[in-house]
C-alpha cells in the first residue's frame, strides 16, 4: 500500500508542477493570446504583441523546458556515475569553467567575443572539466576524487571569476546576468541549435542507459557483469559534461537544477537508474518553466534581466527542503574513501610542510611592502609590525583555524568528504542576512554587519537543527538542506548582482571580507574563538573516530547518536559563523585544510584537528599577505586568495596521493 | 549477578513495518543464554528479533527486559557496558587499525571524556590475545582478509566487556576453519569468562555443535525453543527450512549431523 504511494509520487509532483504551470502560463499567455487570434486578419500589418508571443515569449519558454529536462538528465547521470547524491554539473567545473572563460575574454581579449559567446563558454566548460579528469587520470575515475577535483577546480576558477569581477566591475555586469542565466530570447534558432545540439547527444546516452542502470549493484558487481567501469563512466561523464556545457553556453548557469531535479526524483520516490532519468529530466524542465513563467508574470518588463537561473533556486530550494523528510536515511552506503588504500604517514612531508608553513606566516608577519611599492623584508620598525600588521595576521590565522576546525569536525560526522562549512549552508545564511539588511537599512558598518552575519548563521542553523532532529541529524539530509540554503543564498547574490544595483558592490565587498580593517578586537576575538572551538573539537575527539563507522556501531558502543551530532554540529557552526567576518563566507579553507592534512598520511582524529587547524592558519596568513602584497597598493579580499592558494595546493596533492597504495 | 537475573524477556514484541509484520507477538524466557543460535530462513526476522535486542530498532510493541530491567530503562553508556551487538555487515572502518579498532570498545567505560588509563590498554591487549589477532594489531582493519577482520571487531567486543555479546551472522563469510574457530572463541568466552551470546547462524551443524540452545524462527514466528538435540530431528528440520533433511550420528561421536536428502534426484 505504502508502496504503491511512493512509487506514484514523481506523478504527483509532476502532475502538480504542471497544474500550475498551466495556471501560470495562462496568466501570461491569455492576453496575447487573445490578441494574435483576435486579430488573425491583418497578418502583414507590424503587430508588436504578435512578435514578442511569436519570437520571444514562446521560444523562452521552450528553451526553459529543453534546458531544465537537459539538466534534469545531466545531473543524473553525474550522481549515478560518481555514486555521490551531491554531484551536478556545477561540481565538476562545466559552469565555473564557463564563467571564466567568459569574464577572461570580456576583459582581455573582447574580440574573442565576436566568435560568439556560447563557443568561449564551451570551451571554458572543457577545459575546467579537462582539467577535473588530467587531475584525476591516475586514480581510475574513482568517483570520490572526481567530485573532489572538480570542486576545487570550480572553486578556483570561480574565486578568479570574483577576482576579475571585484576589479573589473564595469565590464562584467552583463555576465552577472549571464552568470545568473537568463532565458531571455529574440528568436527560434538558439532553441533549434540547442535542440538539435541536444538530440545528438540523447543517441550515445541512450546506448549507455542499461550500462549506467548496472551500477546501481555497485561498481564490483557491474564489473564482474561484464562492464568495463572506467570506460562507461568516462563516456558517461562526457554526455553529462556535454549537455550541462551546451545549455550553459546557451543560457548560462542554471546549475542548480542539475542537482534539484534528480534529488526531487529521488525524493519523490524513483529508485532505479531509468527511472530516475526519466523523472528528472521531467521534473527538470517542470521546475525551469514553471520558475520562468513566474520570472515573466512577477517582474514584467524588467523580467529580462532578472536571472531566471537564479530564480530557480529560490523555487528549487524550498521545494527540496520540504521533500527531505521523505530521505531514507539509508537510501544510499556512507561514502567512504575507496578501496583499501591506507594511508602512510610521511614524516618527511609532514616536517616540510610544516616548515613551510611557518615561513608564511613569519613572511607575513615580516615581509610588505613600502610607501613607495618596493618590497620589505624585516626592515620596517615594529610599531608598523605590531599596530597593522599582527592583528591582520592574528585575525586572518585564526579564521584560517576555525574553518579548518569546523571542516573536519563536519567532514567526520557526515562522512563526507565533501562536507565544509560552505556546504553547512552556515555561510550561506550570513550573506542572506547580510544581504538582508544592506537592502532593507543601508550600509551598516562593520560591527552591526557582523552581528547580522552571525545572527543569519545562527537562524539558519536552527533551521537545519529543526529538519535534522526527526533523523537524528542523518548526515545526507543536512548535507542537502545545507546545499539548498547555498543556493538560495547563491541565488539571492545573483539576482541582487544582476539588478545593477550599487548596493550589490557592497555586498560583495562584505563577501571578501575585511581582514585589511582587523583590529586588536577582531584580533583577539577570533584568536579566543578559534581556541574555544578547537579546545571543544579536541574533547569530542571520541565521537569524531566512532561516528564514521556508522550509526549501528557507534549505538552498540554507547554513543547517543543524537547528542553527539548535536554537540559536534555546534562546534561546526560557531567555528564558522565567527570566521565569517574576516574572510568572508566564501573560502574554501574548511574543505581544503582537512585534505591537505589527510593527504599527508594524518589520520588519527586529533592529530588530523590540530594539523588541520594548523594548515589552514599558515594558508590563510599566507593567502593574506599575497592578498596585501599583490597588487600593491590595491587590497585583494583575501578569502578569495585562499581559494587561488589553497585550490592548487589540493590540486598537486589530489594528483599524487594515491601513487603508492 | 545471578544468572537469572541476567536473562532477556519478551513479552508479546512484535515489529512491524508498513504493511507487513516482521516479527508477529513473541513471548520467551532466557534464563541462562550460554551460547544461544537463532536460526531460520532468510527472511524469518532473525536480524529484526537480534537488532530489538540490541536496541537498535526499537519494537513497535510488547515489552523487552535485560537482567530485570526494560531496555529503554538503561541508559546508553550502561547498556553498552552490558551488551554488545556486531551487525551483519561490519562497516568499513576505513583508516582503522586493529589496536584502535579493539580499543573503541572500551568507550562505554571511558565515555567522550575520560581518560584511558592503563587498565583500559590491558583490557585492549587481553582482547587482542583472548581473539588471536595481536598479530595483526597495528595492521589496518580494512587490509585483513574475511577472517582476520571478523576477529578483529570480535576484539572490540571483548574490550567492551559486555556480559551478553548479540552476533548477526558472524561466520557467514567465512572458510571453515575460520567458522569453527570464531564459535569456539565464543564458546571459550562462555565457559571462561561467563560471557553469553546470541548468535544468528546458518550453519545448522555447527549451531547444534556449539550452541547451548537454538531458537528457530520462521516467517516472523518462533517455531522452536529446544537444545539441539531436539532440533536436529528430520520432522524439525523440515518445518524448519521447508526442504527434507535427514540427520545421522557423526562416526566416532554421538553428535547429530544433519544433511539435505536426495539432493541428486
Amino acid at each position: 500500500m505504502r508502496l504503491a504511494v511512493r512509487a506514484s509520487f514523481p506523478l504527483q509532483l509532476t502532475l502538480g508542477l504542471l497544474i500550475l504551470s498551466v495556471g501560470a502560463a495562462a496568466a501570461l499567455l491569455h492576453a496575447p493570446l487573445a490578441h494574435v487570434l483576435g486579430h488573425r486578419a491583418a497578418p502583414g500589418a507590424y503587430d508588436l504583441t504578435r512578435m514578442v508571443l511569436l519570437y520571444a515569449t514562446l521560444p523562452r519558454l521552450a528553451v526553459a523546458v529543453l534546458c531544465g529536462a537537459a539538466l534534469g538528465a545531466s545531473g543524473t547521470i553525474l550522481q549515478q556515475v560518481l555514486n555521490n547524491p551531491l554531484a551536478s554539473p556545477t561540481t565538476v567545473g562545466v559552469d565555473a569553467g564557463a564563467r571564466l572563460a567568459l569574464a577572461l575574454a570580456t576583459v582581455w581579449a573582447p574580440d574573442l567575443l565576436q566568435w560568439g559567446r556560447d563557443l568561449i563558454a564551451l570551451c571554458g566548460s572543457a577545459a575546467s572539466t579537462a582539467l577535473v579528469f588530467l587531475l584525476v587520470r591516475r586514480r581510475g575515475f574513482a568517483p570520490l576524487s572526481i567530485v573532489l577535483a572538480g570542486l576545487v577546480v570550480s572553486l578556483f576558477c570561480g574565486a578568479l571569476s570574483a577576482l576579475l569581477a571585484l576589479t573589473e566591475a564595469r565590464q562584467l555586469t552583463s555576465l552577472f546576468i549571464w552568470g545568473s542565466g537568463s532565458l531571455s530570447q529574440q528568436s527560434w534558432s538558439p532553441f533549434l541549435s540547442l535542440a538539435a545540439r541536444l538530440l545528438l547527444l540523447a543517441v550515445p546516452l541512450l546506448l549507455l542507459r542499461r550500462p549506467l542502470a548496472l551500477l546501481d549493484a555497485g561498481e564490483d558487481s557491474a564489473r564482474s557483469l561484464g562492464l568495463p567501469a572506467a570506460r562507461v563512466r568516462l563516456a558517461a561523464i562526457a554526455i553529462a559534461v556535454a549537455i550541462s556545457a551546451l545549455v550553459v553556453s546557451t543560457v548560462g548557469v542554471i546549475g542548480f537544477l542539475g542537482l534539484v531535479a534528480p534529488s526531487l526524483a529521488r525524493l519523490a520516490g524513483a529508485r532505479r537508474f531509468g527511472a530516475q532519468l526519466a523523472w528528472s529530466t521531467i521534473i527538470g524542465s517542470g521546475v525551469l518553466l514553471l520558475t520562468d513563467l513566474a520570472v515573466q508574470l512577477l517582474a514584467g518588463a524588467s523580467a529580462q534581466f532578472l536571472p531566471t537561473g537564479a530564480v530557480t533556486a529560490v523555487i528549487g530550494s524550498p521545494l527540496l527542503l520540504i521533500l527531505l523528510p521523505r530521505l531514507q536515511s539509508a537510501t544510499r552506503p556512507p561514502i567512504s574513501s575507496t578501496g583499501a588504500t591506507v594511508p602512510v604517514l610521511r614524516r618527511g612531508w609532514v616536517a616540510a610542510v610544516t616548515a613551510a608553513l611557518l615561513l608564511l606566516v613569519a613572511l607575513s608577519v615580516f615581509a610588505g611592502r613600502g610607501a613607495m611599492g618596493h618590497w620589505t623584508l624585516l626592515t620596517e620598525s615594529w610599531s608598523t609590525i605590531v599596530t597593522w600588521r599582527l592583528p591582520r595576521v592574528l585575525a586572518t590565522a585564526a579564521s584560517g583555524a576555525l574553518l579548518a576546525t569546523a571542516g573536519v569536525v563536519l567532514q567526520r560526522l557526515t562522512h563526507n568528504e565533501l562536507a565544509s562549512p560552505e556546504v553547512l549552508g552556515v555561510s550561506a545564511g550570513s550573506i542572506l542576512a547580510v544581504a538582508l539588511a544592506l537592502f532593507a537599512f543601508g550600509a551598516l558598518g562593520a560591527v552591526p554587519e557582523a552581528l547580522v552575519a552571525t545572527l543569519g548563521s545562527l537562524v539558519v542553523l536552527l533551521i537545519i537543527l529543526a529538519l535534522g532532529v526527526r533523523a537524528s541529524f542523518a548526515p545526507e539530509r543536512l548535507l542537502l538542506a545545507g546545499i539548498a540554503l547555498s543556493a538560495l543564498a547563491d541565488a539571492i547574490v545573483g539576482v541582487v548582482s544582476a539588478s545593477g544595483d550599487p548596493r550589490a558592490f557592497q555586498l560583495l565587498a562584505w563577501m571578501a571580507g575585511s581582514a585589511a580593517g582587523a583590529t586588536y578586537g577582531d584580533a583577539l576575538l577570533a584568536a579566543a574563538a578559534a581556541v574555544v572551538v578547537l579546545g571543544a573539537a579536541l574533547l569530542a575527539v571520541r565521537w569524531l573516530r566512532i561516528l564514521p563507522l556508522g550509526a549501528p556501531v557507534s549505538t552498540a558502543l554507547g554513543v547517543r547518536l543524537a547528542r553527539a551530532r548535536l554537540a559536534l554540529l555546534l562546534i561546526a557552526a560557531v567555528g564558522s559563523a565567527a570566521a565569517t567576518p574576516m574572510l568572508g563566507p566564501l573560502t574554501i579553507i574548511g574543505l581544503v585544510a582537512p585534505h591537505f592534512v589527510t593527504a599527508l598520511g594524518v589520520r588519527q582524529p586529533a592529530a588530523l584537528l590540530l594539523g588541520a587547524a594548523g594548515a589552514g592558519a599558515g594558508i590563510m596568513a599566507g593567502a593574506d599577505w599575497l592578498a596585501r602584497t599583490l597588487v600593491f597598493p590595491m587590497q585583494l579580499p583575501t578569502g578569495l586568495l585562499a581559494a587561488m592558494v589553497g585550490a592548487p595546493f589540493l590540486m598537486v596533492l589530489l594528483n599524487r596521493r594515491d601513487e603508492r597504495s | 549477578m545471578s544468572a537469572a537475573a541476567a536473562g532477556i524477556r519478551l513479552v508479546e514484541v512484535r515489529f512491524d513495518v508498513p504493511g507487513a509484520t516482521l516479527l508477529h507477538p513473541l513471548t520467551l524466557e532466557l534464563d541462562s543464554i550460554g551460547v544461544t543460535g537463532i536460526i531460520g530462513q532468510n527472511g524469518s526476522g532473525k536480524s529484526t528479533l537480534l537488532k530489538i535486542l540490541a536496541r537498535h530498532q526499537a519494537a513497535t510493541g510488547g515489552e523487552v527486559s535485560y537482567a530485570g530491567r526494560a531496555l529503554k530503562d538503561w541508559s546508553a553508556r550502561e547498556f553498552a557496558r552490558a551488551v554488545g551487538y556486531l551487525p551483519q555487515r561490519t562497516p568499513p572502518a576505513a583508516q582503522l587499525k586493529v589496536r584502535e579498532l579493539a580499543a573503541l570498545g572500551r568507550y562505554p567505560w571511558h565515555g567522550a571524556l575520560g581518560r584511558f588509563r592503563p587498565s583500559d590498554h590491558d583490557k585492549v591487549a587481553a582482547a587482542l590475545a583472548l581473539t588471536g589477532t595481536a598479530a595483526q594489531a597495528d595492521r589496518f582493519v580494512d587490509t585483513l582478509s574475511d577472517g582476520e577482520r571478523q576477529r578483529a571487531w570480535l576484539a572490540m567486543l571483548v574490550a567492551q566487556e559486555a556480559r551478553l555479546l548479540l552476533l548477526d551472522e558472524p561466520i557467514a563469510a567465512l572458510d571453515i576453519a575460520h567458522q569453527v574457530e570464531v564459535l569456539r572463541l565464543l564458546r571459550q568466552l562462555n565457559e571462561r569468562h561467563g560471557i553469553a551470546s546470541i548468535v544468528v547462524i546458518h550453519e545448522i551443524n555447527l549451531a547444534a555443535r556449539f550452541c547451548d540452545r537454538i531458537i528457530a524462527l520462521k516467517e516472523g514466528r518462533m517455531i522452536a525453543h529446544a537444545a539441539p538435540s531436539e532440533i536436529m530431528a528430520p520432522e524439525r528440520l523440515l518445518q524448519i527450512y521447508d526442504i527434507p533433511m535427514a540427520v545421522v550420528s557423526e562416526p566416532g561421536s554421538d553428535g547429530p549431523l544433519a544433511y539435505v536428502c536426495n539432493l541428486s534426484s
